[in-house]
């Protein structure tokens, strides 16, 4: 909470990359090839491919919520569905409008 | 996804309507827990879903812990329609027996294959080998490629390689043809020059060897010309090899008949083709049989029958049976004078083609209704060949 209150109190705190992005960086490699970072492939408005999936927390047909760990994304639009679930992956077909980030 | 929905439907799935509780709770549970799903689909507050046949037996804690309710739908694949046809023995037989006759079907060789023949025909070729034993219908594993190429080797002398070898079940026999060097004398070795023909000479030009003729020597088959023999001035006889042309005036007679009361068929344009089909040795009429009326001049064509590329054991005989009607035509003697003429114009393209003519002489008369015509053709040609002097035993 301390944490919080003194973070509150900086006009606009610094964001401070991971330390595997950076190393992804130096070494010149994808990022998401190591640390444990999702991958999200889009295609197009129609067809979202998420890699490192943790847990659906809002399946309606209008937006999915989807949990990555570390964060959540959501998913709106139009027809949404989940056209498959295994392990970590999961894959969204509709019409989207808008995806959305959150920690 | 071909690869995967193939798996699928092998290993059977099945269609569940997942609703009340917390679907999305039931959903992560399967996730963490390794379940696939797929195909998921929201209408109001159902989930449908489909997930693996063998998966389903394990989902039973998942759905008391998110208290959700599930219904099977449906269920597809293997498993599905191989219980559905378990007391229909008739096809596991019906599949089993195609899957064996198939494997029967395959120790068999179906078609010979004859490759790389130009001069040699192919049914030669299948004759020869159809004498080993080698014809559709023979047991793969009697076929001994070693033994059968030793073999035709020493019965095909025109072949200079040959190999069969067994393309699935069809035997293919590849051959490579010899070819025959041309008969002729080594530079080297001791010639005369001989007379082909009989003739008078006219000009001898001896490029190596002794001239023993004259001009206007008359010769008879088999003379000698040129000898290859040679006496110098010291009086020492040499072997050389005797090369020249000898130009001689020959007389060729030939004689050509053309009856003046000929049958000549005229087709009427009827043709009637019936088919058969040959298997094993068999042939089986494709046609109702009814008698032919009349006279018919039969053409007979056979193809082996193919199915999507591959030969079957199986022959299509044709045959064309064309109508034609005999008409007697009888020639005047101009008209067989001319045809015995164009005959001759024939026979001189073939025969006389790299010759002089100097004269001809041409004869015709009438002899037992038939039209009868001599022609003496004087000519100027080459009539020397060479011949081997033998000096060693």
């Amino acid at each position: 909470m301390a944490r919080t209150s003194k973070r509150g109190q900086e006009p606009e705190p610094q964001e401070k990359r991971p330390l595997s992005a950076k190393l992804a960086h130096v070494l010149d490699i994808p990022t998401d090839t190591i640390g444990n970072v999702s991958h999200i492939e889009i295609a197009g408005n129609s067809r979202v491919l998420i890699e490192g999936c943790k847990g659906i927390l809002e399946y309606e047909t209008d937006h999915i919520r989807i949990s990555t760990g570390k964060m959540m994304v959501k998913f709106t639009g139009r027809n949404l569905n989940l056209c498959c679930m295994n392990c970590d992956n999961a894959e969204i077909e509709g019409f989207f409008t808008s995806i959305e980030f959150s920690l | 996804m071909i690869v995967t929905t193939l798996l699928r439907a092998f290993a059977g799935t099945v269609e569940l309507q997942v609703s009340g509780g917390y679907p999305e709770r039931f959903l992560n549970l399967l996730n963490r827990n390794r379940i696939g799903v797929w195909d998921l689909r929201k209408e109001g507050n159902c989930i449908f879903l489909r997930m693996a046949r063998r998966d389903y037996k394990k989902i039973r804690p998942f759905v008391r812990k998110s208290g959700v309710t599930v219904h099977v739908i449906g269920k597809h694949g293997a498993p599905v329609l191989l219980h559905k046809y378990r007391r229909r023995k008739g096809i596991l037989v019906g599949v089993l027996l195609a899957f064996g006759v198939m494997a029967a079907m395959s120790c068999f060789v179906w078609d010979v294959e004859v490759v790389g023949n130009q001069s040699l025909s192919s049914q030669q070729v299948l004759d020869l080998f159809e004498g080993y034993g080698i014809k559709p219908g023979i047991l793969r594993s009697k076929v001994d490629p070693g033994k059968l190429q030793k073999q035709a080797m020493l019965d095909l002398p025109e072949v200079s390689w040959i190999s069969i070898y067994l393309n699935g079940t069809k035997a293919v026999i590849q051959l490579k043809e010899r070819v025959v060097p041309p008969d002729i004398i080594p530079e080297d070795t001791p010639c005369n020059l001989i007379a082909s023909k009989e003739g008078q000479i006219k000009r001898v030009e001896a490029y190596d060897g002794q001239t023993v003729v004259k001009l206007n020597q008359g010769v008879k088959k088999g003379d000698l010309l040129v000898s290859g023999i040679v006496t110098d001035s010291l009086g020492q006889n040499m072997l050389r090899h005797a090369r020249g042309k000898v130009i001689a005036l020959t007389q060729n007679t030939y004689e050509i008949r053309v009856p003046l009361e000929q049958t000549k068929r005229e087709s009427t344009g009827k043709v009637i083709t019936r088919r058969y089909l040959g298997v094993f040795g068999t042939q089986l009429p494709l046609f109702l049989a009814t008698p032919l009326r009349g006279q018919y001049e039969i053409e007979h064509t056979e193809q082996p029958v193919t199915l999507f590329g591959f030969s079957l054991p199986m022959k299509l005989y044709t045959l064309t049976y064309r109508e034609y009607t005999e008409e007697q035509i009888s020639y005047t003697e101009q008209e067989a004078e001319q045809e015995a003429l164009r005959q001759l114009e024939e026979k001189k393209a073939q025969e006389l083609s790299d010759v002089d003519i100097i004269s001809e002489q041409t004869e015709g008369n009438l002899e037992n209704g038939e039209y009868v015509l001599t022609v003496k053709i004087n000519c100027e040609e080459n009539i020397a060949v060479q011949q081997e002097i033998f000096t060693k035993e």
